[in-house]
């Protein structure tokens, strides 16, 4: 019959069942902080690597001599009566290095009411078979369709957006004296698409026709989003458009991504000073946790050692202990967030001022690995020193403690 | 077997000085029923840890089994306390959570597979056997008295063989006819088995019983 020395450790742990709850319990709290943090970000950076298309477009064609931002004003829709005629977009997509054009029309801005929010709604038409924008801030990727629009969050509301999620959620705006069934909502960008709506080109052409008010030619378009191929940078095609093209202007669309990464800044300052400041809790638990064991067994160390025990043996003994109550730990911890962020994983989206496609699975199995990993490397870590330090003095002195 | 030399412990530094055992000499042979008496803090428990090698004595030299300790390391040290000697405390700290059959067992668990076999579990048993508390091996220590649960301490200091059993007031806290009943087993074992025994204790009754009685 064999005792192995972890078995003795998990039977040690259970000596002190509240004790040994409370640093399970802490150890759960740093993990489900840690896989959070990392995760939160984890995504936020795949999202944002996955590169300008998901922001808007590497290049945006514009008519020639538009002033200020050109990010915001693609984005956001705000108006502007500057057009180019449709034929740029077949000449833009010819131009090398160019992969895929999507144009978009600013057709007017709604003043009005829409899922009880009331403002001006800037309306942007897009060719659904083209537009790579949108869809982007979209969880499905159902094309927009005749008669329909989508809108931005700020414009839905936060219970709306919740609500879009049902499948029997049905509500229309009335457009220039038609019905549009609302078909979804953006995710929430802090942008200026938030208040915008799209509906498809060939609806705002139709609109234009008959209401002569709106003051859009047949034949034409507000800006080109490009994509560009990859092997290309995006000065070279932005100054092959130029010069295959007069009258248009060329802005990078990858300034955007920049531009949102700042606004992340102090989010992922506070998620990471958050995880840290957790983290260091949690060591200082241990530390106190394990002194006060290692003090109430310091006799039983000092037989141990009377026993035959090297100092490494009992430390070992101490590591399978800490061990066991890490790996509870995490794994609860770890378990109990995750149940947490299926739940609630809309309404974080939400919060959120870009789209995050959450990376299930293979990637949510190596963070969770690596968030186990770290948690019981930084309880091992905080445990050796208190046991370390109560091996200072002679066995004899402890064994006398107490008499 | 075990020869101790000019052995002197002084503990703390300068004014706080303090002889604890000076110049000792003191011999014991394999199979002897040895008593170490004295007062309350004569040095008993530092004598019996200097014999156990849990203590280095501040001069002299400690002989056991014809080997001189000192100057060995710490795993070394480990080994010779796991091989041959066993202690009996005056508390018997057994791991609250282990049955007693693991507590008997435990020390085997640090020798680090060293004299680890098949045969230990039933030598547990028989130990327990041996002890008076045939059958109790799945309880958990709680469900012992304060007697009942040093003879479990003594059948785990007895798990590695050893030579020589050190036992630090093993009757200490204990009523007298409990006491008295672990010296019994303890004399069964020194008588039955050639089992060395060292004794610390400031009972006299207790004393009376060991066939010499070193008195510091
Ligand atoms: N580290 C130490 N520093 C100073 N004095 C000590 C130390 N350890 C033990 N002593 C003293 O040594 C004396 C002998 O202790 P001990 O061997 O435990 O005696 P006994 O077991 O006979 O009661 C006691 O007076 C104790 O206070
Ligand atoms: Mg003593």
């Amino acid at each position: 019959m064999i005792l192995s020395l972890q078995r003795v450790a998990w039977r040690n742990l259970q000596r002190n069942k509240l004790r040994a709850t409370l640093l399970i319990l802490s150890v759960a709290l740093m993990t489900a902080t840690l896989f959070s943090a990392y995760y939160y970000l984890h995504s936020i950076e795949r999202s944002l690597d996955a590169g300008a298309s998901r922001m808007g477009a590497d290049l945006i064609v514009v008519p020639e001599g538009l002033e200020g931002s050109v990010e915001n004003l693609l984005l956001s829709g705000i108006p502007t009566e500057a057009r180019m005629s449709a034929n740029v977009v077949e000449q833009v997509a010819h131009t090398e290095g160019v992969s895929q054009v999507a144009p978009q029309l600013y057709l007017k801005t709604y003043s009005g009411e829409c899922c009880n929010v009331y403002g001006d709604f800037p309306i942007i038409a897009v060719d659904p078979d083209l537009d790579f924008t949108i869809g982007a801030f979209l969880l499905e990727d159902r094309p927009l369709e005749r008669g329909q629009v989508i809108i931005g969050s700020y414009i839905g509301s936060w219970d709306a957006y919740g609500m879009a999620y049902q499948p029997h959620w049905s509500e229309s705006v009335r457009l220039l004296g038609e019905d549009f069934r609302i078909r979804h909502l953006l995710h929430r960008t802090n942008l200026g698409v938030d208040k915008s709506i799209f509906m498809t080109i060939d609806d705002a052409r139709r609109l234009a026709e008959s209401h002569p008010k709106v003051n859009v030619g047949a034949e034409e378009i507000s800006v080109v989003m490009v994509k560009i191929s990859p092997g290309f940078t995006h000065e070279e095609v932005a100054l092959a458009i130029k010069a295959n093209l007069a009258g248009v202007d060329v802005f990078m669309g990858n300034k955007l991504a920049y531009y949102v990464e700042n606004q992340l800044g102090p989010i992922k300052m506070l998620l990471y000073g958050g995880a840290i400041l957790v983290l260091l809790m949690t060591v200082i638990q241990v530390l106190a946790i394990f002194s006060a064991i290692v003090h109430e067994r310091r006799r039983e160390i000092g037989y141990m050692q009377a026993m035959g025990a090297t100092k490494g043996r009992i430390i070992v003994l101490f590591l399978w202990e800490a061990f066991w109550a890490s790996l509870l730990g995490s794994l609860i911890g770890l378990l109990a967030i995750l149940v947490l962020w299926v739940d609630m994983r809309h309404v974080l989206q939400n919060l959120m001022p870009i789209p995050i496609k959450f990376p299930w699975y293979g990637d949510g199995i190596i963070v969770s690995v690596a968030v186990i990993v770290l948690a019981i490397f930084v309880t091992l870590s905080a445990m050796i020193a208190p046991v370390w330090w109560s091996m200072r003095r002679d066995p004899y002195q402890t064994v006398r403690d107490g008499e | 077997m075990l020869e101790v030399r000019q052995v002197s412990q002084i503990y703390g530094k300068k004014e706080r000085r303090r002889h604890v055992l000076d110049r000792l000499d003191l011999q014991i042979e394999a199979g002897e029923f040895v008593a170490v008496t004295g007062p309350s803090g004569c040095g008993k428990t530092t004598l019996l840890c200097i014999l156990g090698a849990l203590l280095q004595p501040t001069s002299g030299e400690v002989w056991l089994d014809g080997q001189l300790i000192r100057g060995i390391n710490e795993a070394e040290l480990a080994d010779l306390r796991a091989q041959k000697i066993g202690f009996v405390f005056q508390f018997p700290a057994l791991l609250p959570t282990l049955t007693l059959l693991e507590n008997i067992l435990l020390p085997l668990t640090f020798s680090q597979g060293k004299g680890r076999s098949r045969e230990d579990g039933s030598r547990a048993i028989k130990l327990l056997e041996q002890v008076g508390l045939a059958g109790r091996e799945k309880d958990l220590p709680f469900t012992l008295s304060g007697g009942e649960q040093r003879r479990v301490a003594v059948a785990r200091a007895l798990i590695n063989r050893p030579q020589i059993l050190l036992a630090d007031e093993p009757t200490g806290a204990l009523d007298q006819g409990t006491g008295e009943r672990l010296i019994d087993l303890l004399e069964t074992l020194n008588e039955t088995e050639g089992l060395t025994l060292v004794l610390a204790t400031h009972d006299a009754l207790v004393a009376r019983r060991a066939r010499r009685e070193v008195k510091l």
